[in-house]
């Protein structure tokens, strides 16, 4: 009587379900010529399994980075963002600030002639002469 | 130390023979893992580089495990982010995408079988392939996977034998495996 082929397989896979299986096993091999020649066949399907090979691709040497080029370059980014705060602070100080205009507004003439808007004006930035001889009593 | 580790530093160091070593040994291998776990050829290439690049930047404190499970994990977290990534901009689940458009599995795979074993291994759900994925190509124990995965071994061991045994079944049918 010769072994069935699941057993072969787990002997060839090593996962016989007890030592004492795995044990009959090689002590029928030794004596059967037949079930050999099937074991080198199992072992022959096992390999095409787990013999598949791609073609390799070119590979690149990944340059492991030393630790004091990682320091180097943490310093490095640390100095250029701190350079970056300097010459932005610099650069707002140096640059003059720009009047801003503010557009005139017509404010009309409210009804008491006591204000500076009872008297006609051309815009609202220009104070007539006549306000300044009001304020000064230089008009009833 | 290990001269599978001794070989790692070496080329993180820049050594470009050792970078050169270290590429031959595992590059095909973690191509192939990102290749069945997301089953797109235009994400495989990314995925290996940043593998590596990962590896390289990561501070590493334990060596007492292999630089194939290493390199593997990392190409399988990837690998799955990936698929996440994949799946919510198509909206399919549970299975590979059909249209791969651009980049088809003849781009990245010369052998015809291969192809046929990614579609089979396509075919299985995500426990599944991804746990014979990690045993086969990641580099790792059983016990590793479990870990990884956070199963009991038994579970893993299950699941690698139903997907590989599923994979012959498929496989001869399609006249791959006799």
């Amino acid at each position: 009587m010769h072994i069935d082929d699941d057993k072969l397989l787990r002997y060839v896979l090593e996962v016989c379900s007890s030592d004492a299986e795995r044990q009959d096993i090689s002590e029928h091999l030794s004596a059967c010529a037949e079930c050999r020649r099937r074991l080198e066949g199992v072992r022959r399907d096992v390999g095409v399994i787990a013999g598949v090979r791609p073609r390799p691709a070119p590979l690149a040497m990944p340059r492991r980075e030393s630790r004091s080029g990682v320091l180097y370059r943490s310093l490095r980014i640390a100095a250029v963002f701190a350079l970056g705060i300097v010459v932005g602070y610099g650069a707002s100080s140096v640059v003059r600030e720009e009047p801003v205009y503010i557009s005139p507004a017509y404010v009309p003439p409210p009804a008491s002639p006591d204000s500076i808007y009872g008297f006609a004006v051309a815009d609202a930035t220009e104070v007539p002469a006549r306000y300044y001889e009001y304020v000064l009593g230089g008009e009833n | 130390m290990n001269p599978e580790w001794e070989l790692f530093f070496r080329a993180r160091q820049g050594n470009e023979k050792a970078w050169r070593e270290l590429v031959e040994k595992y590059q095909t291998r973690l191509a192939a893992l990102a290749l069945l776990i997301t089953g797109s050829a235009a994400a495989t290439d990314d995925i290996v580089q940043e593998t590596f690049l990962r590896a390289f930047e990561a501070g590493i404190k334990n060596t007492a495990g292999t630089v194939s499970g290493y390199l593997g994990t990392i190409a399988y977290r990837l690998a799955l982010k990936e698929v996440k990534r994949l799946r919510r901009d198509v909206e399919l689940e549970g299975r590979y995408l059909t249209d791969d458009s651009g980049n088809p599995l003849e781009s990245i795979l010369t052998r015809e079988r291969d192809r046929l074993v990614v579609e089979a291994v396509g075919t299985l759900d995500d426990a599944h392939r991804e746990t014979l994925v990690l045993r086969c190509y990641g580099g790792h124990s059983y016990d590793e996977v479990a870990k990884i995965m956070r199963i009991p071994v038994g579970t893993v061991k299950s699941r690698i034998f139903n997907a590989v045994a599923t994979c012959r079944k498929l496989l001869r049918q399609k006249g791959v495996l006799k």
